[in-house]
């Protein structure tokens, strides 16, 4: 009788196993009615069920002109190239990259580097030199170019990366007396960038800096354009309301030149961009590889650097002029179409026990204050199926100060979505983050969080091992 | 008393079977489906993609070594077998492209070894660079950027207007160039087989090269495919790494129908087809679609092995038959639009059938992650 209950218990065992491993896999589309709203990381119009090392490159299922779509899909991937005449030509005179994609691997966020390359594909750092009030100094472009067609040279011919240790008041150390990065080969560690230029032609006066950004993700940035300004002004009061620290401050309001009207800026790192028309993406199409059109007919360059050019005996006979259109406004539609309509990836595996426990702990350490979960999103002409979504983001939009040690060229930094984060190491091939990918992986995230974050830090440290492993998993799993 | 137990213990299997049903409608034995999955990622792994990689790198040396030849034979005959070289990579790449991800994303040897197009204004720079007859592999791995190393541009100094130049007509400048790409070239192919194979995977000849090189490779990206569902892999189920297969073949047969060939057949322009010196692009577009042909089945010609056909023709059999027609069907499409296929930017019918039947075969192989 002992042999049958062993039997049956083997069976019965083998058999959960088999089961549970097809159920925690994929959330399968199929059954939508039955998953909560919570798997719909971008709403039921902006979300695919991908888990794969495409899951950030997919057409949302609001996107009406797939051709469209899969036409500015080149755009971003292809590189430009110099002269004239051939497609995409047009590149420089100076300039940052290449190409759109060099910069976000797997079309997510840039990776950590030693060296700064600026030919390396994955290498997204972009870098600013500027004055302790983060104004750009005079001469460079707001993002330093690196790279120029011969026989230009660029305003600075390469930028070092100095790698620091950190040890915070704690040792690197867990109240439990576990090393940060347990197990990892950089056990005990913390680390942070600095930047210095190298072989500059330009003037430099006393005490500028040079600070790095990295690349962020573009998958969803349709749907935080959809978000309208009331709500995140909404989320302003609210957290001014508030008991404690966090106190989010609002990006630019910034007339946009195509409608005329003032927009709250909510892209980028420092919220310096309102609207995607007028944003990052739609911008760096120019600037980055200095790719001239109808709306930007002058090369992206100063005149202090057309001095320099020209003091150096090179010609410079029109540069600061209107220059020939390098891309067409057909493009530039197909561009941006591709743009708004890269999908968010679902959520996974939200059901799980451990995730459960470590979503409630995300709420307990008032992470949701700033890494607000869900909006529901305005009226969007642009996509309309993406009016009105429910989406969660994990991002209140808005601008908070975590510490002195985090400060670049702001103090403040845009609260980072973290929808997507866990697909990173399979899309990008790194766990990188914060402003300047100082952060390895999601713990090191956590544990740079001082200044508003301050509190939240001290919750996560408290936690045990375990607690901080089933945290982290619910990071991974939104 | 016994009875009732093994009563008891077939009902319990029977609730738990149903429970299962959802995702196994036809219901065969899970562990049978479980081994059949991973025989499919040990076969996808070392009789699809190492033996490409394999194959890749073994033409690769061949290439280099006959662009050497050329340098110093100096003849017509060395160009064309070098050109004939440069072909047979070519091969081996494009029947790599349903597995563009994981280490030739990761590593940058895509946009290294294929980027489009060429910078052939810089090209012609550094062809004019004062030192440029001390150029070396070294030189092009530090100073040239994607767009000035790779397929493309050896392309360029070995072919015109679909065919292998006279030897008279290429320079000194050119020939110490192509000498250096192709070193590179050769180079990156064996740090893509020892990513996937491991370092130790690969022959003593090729660890010399990498060796000689300085490339260090730490990735072994076959066992991840092989151990997924395991600690040390990326993927954290079986099912993940097959959705990774899929994706990758579904990934490609999209590109080559609703890019690679409806783009130029939308602008017109010759110059958006890829291969504008040797004429090779429609070569390139059937051979990726034996690339998802041999994703599918488990192995390269000759090397099939168990692959996704199994499972599928295993739980849909009409599924299994619609994605082999697609594969025959595509490449039949493909081919009837003519070589080379930019001399055929008009030939609408035959461009938007074979569009139609990639885009078929791609949203046929999405049915299978239902199967999954």
């Amino acid at each position: 009788m002992r042999k049958i209950i062993l039997i049956y218990t083997v069976c019965l065992f083998s058999i959960i196993i088999s089961c549970t491993d097809d159920a925690s896999d994929t959330v399968n589309p199929g059954d939508g009615g039955t998953l909560s709203e919570e798997y719909y990381a971008g709403g039921i119009n902006g979300t695919v069920f991908n888990e794969t090392s495409a899951a950030f490159e997919q057409p949302s299922p609001a996107v009406t002109d797939l051709e469209a779509f899969k036409r500015g899909e080149q755009i971003f991937e292809t590189p430009f190239v110099t002269g004239s005449g051939t497609p995409f030509a047009g590149l420089g005179p100076v300039y940052i990259r290449t190409s759109c994609i060099s910069c976000h691997p797997g079309y997510g966020r840039a990776k950590r580097v030693d060296t700064f390359d600026p030919d390396e594909y994955g290498n997204g750092y972009l870098v600013f030199v500027h004055d302790e009030d983060g104004t750009i100094i005079p001469g460079f472009t707001a993002m330093l170019q690196t790279k120029a067609v011969s026989p230009y040279v660029p305003p600075a011919g390469g930028v070092n990366i100095i790698w620091h240790n950190y040890t915070d008041e704690y040792g690197n150390e867990y109240p439990d007396g576990t090393p940060y990065n347990e197990g990892n080969s950089y056990e005990g560690t913390l680390i942070y960038p600095t930047a210095e230029l190298v072989d500059c032609i330009m003037d430099l006066p006393a005490g500028y800096k040079v600070s790095l950004e990295a690349t962020i993700g573009i998958y969803g940035t349709g749907l935080l354009d959809a978000i309208s300004d009331d709500d995140i002004v909404a989320e302003y009061n609210r957290q001014q309301a508030m008991q404690g620290d966090v106190k989010g401050q609002l990006g630019a309001w910034i007339t946009e030149p195509y409608d005329g009207k003032e927009h709250l800026g909510k892209f980028t790192y420092s919220n310096s961009r309102a609207t995607l028309q007028n944003g990052p993406g739609y911008n760096a199409l120019y600037s980055i590889m200095n790719i001239t059109r109808e709306d930007q007919p002058y090369n992206y360059l100063t005149k202090q650097w057309v001095a320099k050019m020209a003091d150096m005996g090179l010609d410079t006979t029109g540069m600061l002029g209107v220059q020939p259109e390098e891309l067409s406004q057909d493009d530039l539609d197909d561009f941006m179409v591709w743009h708004r309509c890269l999908a968010v990836p679902a959520a996974r595996n939200l059901d799980d026990e451990e995730i459960m426990k470590g979503k409630e702990l995300f709420y307990e350490a008032g992470c949701d204050n700033c890494h607000k979960p869900s909006w529901t999103t305005g009226s969007y002409s642009y996509v309309p199926g993406y009016s009105y979504q429910k989406i969660w983001p994990y991002t209140d939009l808005l601008k908070h100060d975590l510490g002195e040690i985090n400060h670049g060229r702001f103090s403040h930094f845009r609260t980072a979505p973290l929808w997507g984060r866990g697909l990173m190491y399979i899309c990008a091939g790194h766990t990188d983050m914060m402003h300047d990918l100082r952060a390895r992986n999601f713990e090191e995230a956590i544990l740079w969080h001082f200044g508003e974050g301050e509190e939240s830090r001290q919750f996560f440290r408290n936690l045990s091992k375990e607690e901080r492993e089933a945290l982290i998993k619910f990071l991974k799993a939104i | 008393m016994k009875r009732n137990y093994i009563f008891l213990l077939s009902f319990f299997i029977a609730l738990f079977l149903v429970s299962c049903s959802d995702d196994d409608p036809t219901g065969p034995d899970t562990e049978v489906i479980d081994e059949l999955k991973a025989e499919i990622l040990v076969d996808y792994t070392n009789n699809t993609v190492i033996k490409t990689y394999s194959s890749m790198a073994d033409d690769a040396i061949d290439f280099y070594n006959d662009c050497v030849t050329v340098e110093s034979a100096k003849t017509n005959a060395s160009v064309e077998a070098a050109a004939e070289s440069w072909r047979n990579v070519r091969e081996h790449w494009e029947q790599s492209e349903a597995f563009l991800f994981g280490p030739a994303n990761y590593n940058n040897l895509d946009p290294l070894l294929d980027t489009w197009p060429l910078d052939k204004n810089k090209l012609d720079q550094v062809l004019a660079l004062p030192d440029i007859m001390e150029i070396d592999a070294a030189y092009v791995r530090d100073n040239l950027g994607s767009s000035l190393r790779g397929f493309h541009a050896v392309e360029y100094v070995l072919f015109r207007d679909g065919g292998a130049r006279p030897v008279s007509d290429i320079s000194e400048e050119e020939l110490k160039y192509l000498v250096a790409v192709a070193e590179v070239l050769r180079d990156d192919c064996i740090t893509l087989e020892a990513s996937w194979a491991g370092e130790d995977g690969i022959s003593q000849e090729k660890q010399s090269y990498l060796a000689e090189a300085e490339i260090e490779v730490s990735a072994n990206y076959g066992e991840e495919m092989m151990k997924a569902g395991n600690a040390g892999s990326r993927y954290a189920s079986v099912n993940l790494a097959l959705e990774e297969i899929i994706q990758g073949a579904m990934d490609i047969a999209d590109e080559v129908g609703n890019a690679k060939i409806a783009e130029p057949a939308q602008s017109q322009n010759v110059l958006d087809v890829e291969s504008w010196y040797s004429w090779n692009s429609l070569t390139d577009f059937k051979n990726n679609i034996h690339s998802i042909e041999n994703a599918y089945l488990g192995g390269v010609e000759g090397y099939r092995g168990t692959g996704l056909t199994e499972y599928v023709s295993s739980l849909d059999a009409e599924l299994d038959a619609e994605i082999l027609d697609l594969i025959d069907e595509s490449i039949d499409k493909i081919d009837a639009i003519g070589s080379p296929f930019r001399n055929n930017l008009g030939n609408t019918t035959a461009i938007n059938a074979a569009i139609e039947s990639c885009t078929d075969l791609m949203n046929a192989l999405d049915k299978i992650n239902d199967l999954l």
